[in-house]
């Protein structure tokens, strides 16, 4: 394990997946919140049209990636608030002709489809030390208002007009989400790779929601689990001389498949004494229960039944209805 | 300024407005003001523009024709959102993983700077106005686990941690029982005492009647009656002979069925 960590490009490669793993779920988060899943993967196919760019004009991808893949995303979310982008058809044009144009000029460049696939999937022996100094200052310029503006960007993503109801300048809040998510997709061509990218954007988010309660806790939540995947599979690549992409996001889904039993069980635990509502208003009707006499189950706390607190009194769920102990007898509520 | 200026005490003013949605008009020639402590009611049947009118008021849908002044600004220009407060009609949809603290403290932004913090006071803002609902002890809950009534009582709290002066309603009663609807005539005649302007679109009048001082009704678009609620019921076509309660809206009337 020790040894991982004395070669340079390894050392850079963790890095970049450690800053990767952070932002991508950080902007994911509002992005799975205005129920925006699949941009991430149309910025990646934009952001390799970036790539091609590169390669022929002979530049560092990185940087003109992440160019290509804003403005890809300005125009996206310009024609989404003028109401412009009927259908899907629009996003699919400029998606699909983000991925044709990239293939096309890294052939002309004579470079083959081929030269792509460590921009597709991640490849951990090419990042430089200027790679990750602009992921890290890219990176760093993505967190300060992905974490700052947090309140804004939540209220904006969640309830746009009442947001709007707050002073909040909704469309400037929502071209932000989008430039943020064009720049981290750019960013994760060395990591993840720009077809999986969108997969850490989601996944970790998913997972979290799976895990925690509230907005703010499933932000941290999906962090924590990116961190984790991005960092676990740039070190299992290297073992395993395999894409880190790949293998960051099958993390990423096993650790979401673990989290839905996960979430039923905390579920179960938190629901097992729910505690019903009297209702406001029972005026001198009184609630209608009926008198089972005999019974021959003696219930206490731990027999077996679930319990219900309900108003001072405990009710213990049996066959379908609720049993209060009453005096000498049990009243079915 | 306009050389017409607003007596004090306007909160809000719309004179002549219209509005087109999809070509069709939805609301035609809309004139009304509302002035501090002003409870008024928007009544009318379903497609009448009823939460156009709103959403208009509150430049959420822009307007054909005609002017909207909040507080003596043109709305397109206005600023001071922290005054005003917003009840959509209830649409949660995208909130349902957030905590219900965290949808209520939303209601503080107009108030908080970018990048800044909550402060003790936005925090204390929250905390009152999940009281004043009566949720106080469900803060931590998803809001997914709570009742449709809880849910609308959320959005209440939410517009009320913004201490506005006008409080906008989008049929804060429906599908709210009429114990809780009680409970939120409590809390809005609370808000009228202390000089709040309420504006608050509803199908019936319900629990909140004793409080409303005036209903606006509309009709396809138009203003079609407006004064005293009570009254409201008697200057409509009924069949002759007919007579309304003064608390009962007849929703008949004011979908055109009971016309003539």
């Amino acid at each position: 394990m020790i040894e991982l960590f004395s070669y340079p490009f390894m050392q850079r490669a963790l890095l970049a997946a450690l800053l990767t793993g952070i932002i991508a779920p950080a902007i994911g988060t509002y992005i799975v919140q205005r129920r925006l899943s699949l941009l991430g993967d149309g910025l990646g196919h934009v952001a390799i049209a970036g790539v091609g760019l590169a390669l022929l004009t002979g530049r560092a991808p990185i940087p003109v990636a992440v160019i290509v893949c804003v403005l890809g995303a300005v125009v996206v979310e310009l024609l989404r608030q003028r109401g412009k982008a009927t259908g899907d058809v629009g996003l699919a044009i400029l998606f699909y002709g983000g991925l044709a144009a990239g293939v096309l000029m890294s052939g002309i460049a004579g470079q083959g489809a081929g030269a792509l696939s460590q921009y597709l999937f991640g490849s951990l022996t090419t990042v430089s030390t200027g790679d990750l100094m602009l992921v890290a200052a890219l990176g760093v310029l993505v967190l300060i208002p992905t974490i700052g503006l947090a309140p804004q960007l939540f209220a904006v993503s969640s309830d746009e007009e009442f947001a709007r109801t707050q002073g909040l300048r909704t469309g400037a809040y929502n071209l932000l989400i989008v430039i943020l998510a064009a720049i981290t997709v750019a960013l994760a061509m060395r990591t993840v790779g720009l077809l999986l990218v969108s997969a850490l954007m989601v996944v970790p988010v998913a997972a979290a929601q799976n895990l925690v309660r509230g907005f703010y806790a499933g932000l941290i939540a999906a962090i924590a689990v990116g961190v984790t995947v991005s960092v676990g599979g740039a070190v299992g690549s290297f073992y395993a001389d395999a894409a880190p992409g790949a293998l960051i996001v099958v993390l990423a889904i096993g650790v979401f498949a673990l989290s839905w039993p996960i979430s039923v069980l905390v579920g179960r635990r938190r629901n097992l004494a729910p505690v019903l509502p009297e209702p406001l208003d029972d005026g001198e009707l009184g609630t209608p229960h009926v008198v089972t006499e005999g019974h021959p189950h003696r219930h206490h706390p731990g027999c077996g039944h679930k319990v219900v607190q309900h108003g001072d009194h405990t009710d213990f769920l049996h066959e379908g209805h609720r049993h209060a102990a009453h005096a000498d007898h049990y009243d079915e509520h | 300024m306009s050389l017409t200026a607003d007596p004090p005490g306007v909160t809000l003013s719309a004179t002549d407005v219209s509005v087109e949605l999809g070509g069709l008009p939805v609301l035609r020639g809309i004139t009304l003001s509302v002035r501090s402590g002003e409870a008024v009611a928007l009544l009318g049947g379903n497609g009448s523009g009823k939460s156009t009118l709103v959403r208009a008021l509150l430049g959420l849908v822009p307007i054909h024709r005609g002017s909207i002044e909040l507080f003596g600004q043109p709305v397109r220009t206005f600023r001071h959102w922290s005054a005003i407060g917003y009840v959509p009609q209830r649409s949660t949809a995208r909130l349902s993983g957030a905590k219900v603290k965290e949808v209520v403290a939303s209601g503080r932004l107009a108030q908080r700077p970018p990048f800044v913090p909550p402060r003790p006071a936005d925090r204390a803002a929250v905390a009152r106005a999940l009281k004043a609902v009566g949720l106080a002890d469900r803060a931590g809950d998803r809001l997914s686990v709570l009742s449709g009534g809880q849910q609308q009582r959320v959005l209440i709290a939410r517009a009320l941690a913004g201490e506005p002066e006008l409080l906008i309603l989008d049929e804060p009663t429906a599908g709210v029982d009429l114990a809780h609807q009680s409970a939120l005539a409590g809390i809005v005649s609370e808000l009228i005492r202390s000089g709040t302007a309420v504006v608050v679109v509803l199908h019936e009048a319900g629990a909140l009647a004793p409080l409303i001082q005036r209903a606006v009704a509309l009709r396809e678009g138009r203003v079609a009656y407006d004064g005293p609620l009570g009254a409201l019921g008697r200057t409509g076509h009924g069949p002759s002979g007919q007579v309304h309660h003064a608390d009962v809206l007849d929703p008949g009337w004011l979908d055109g069925a009971v016309e003539r």
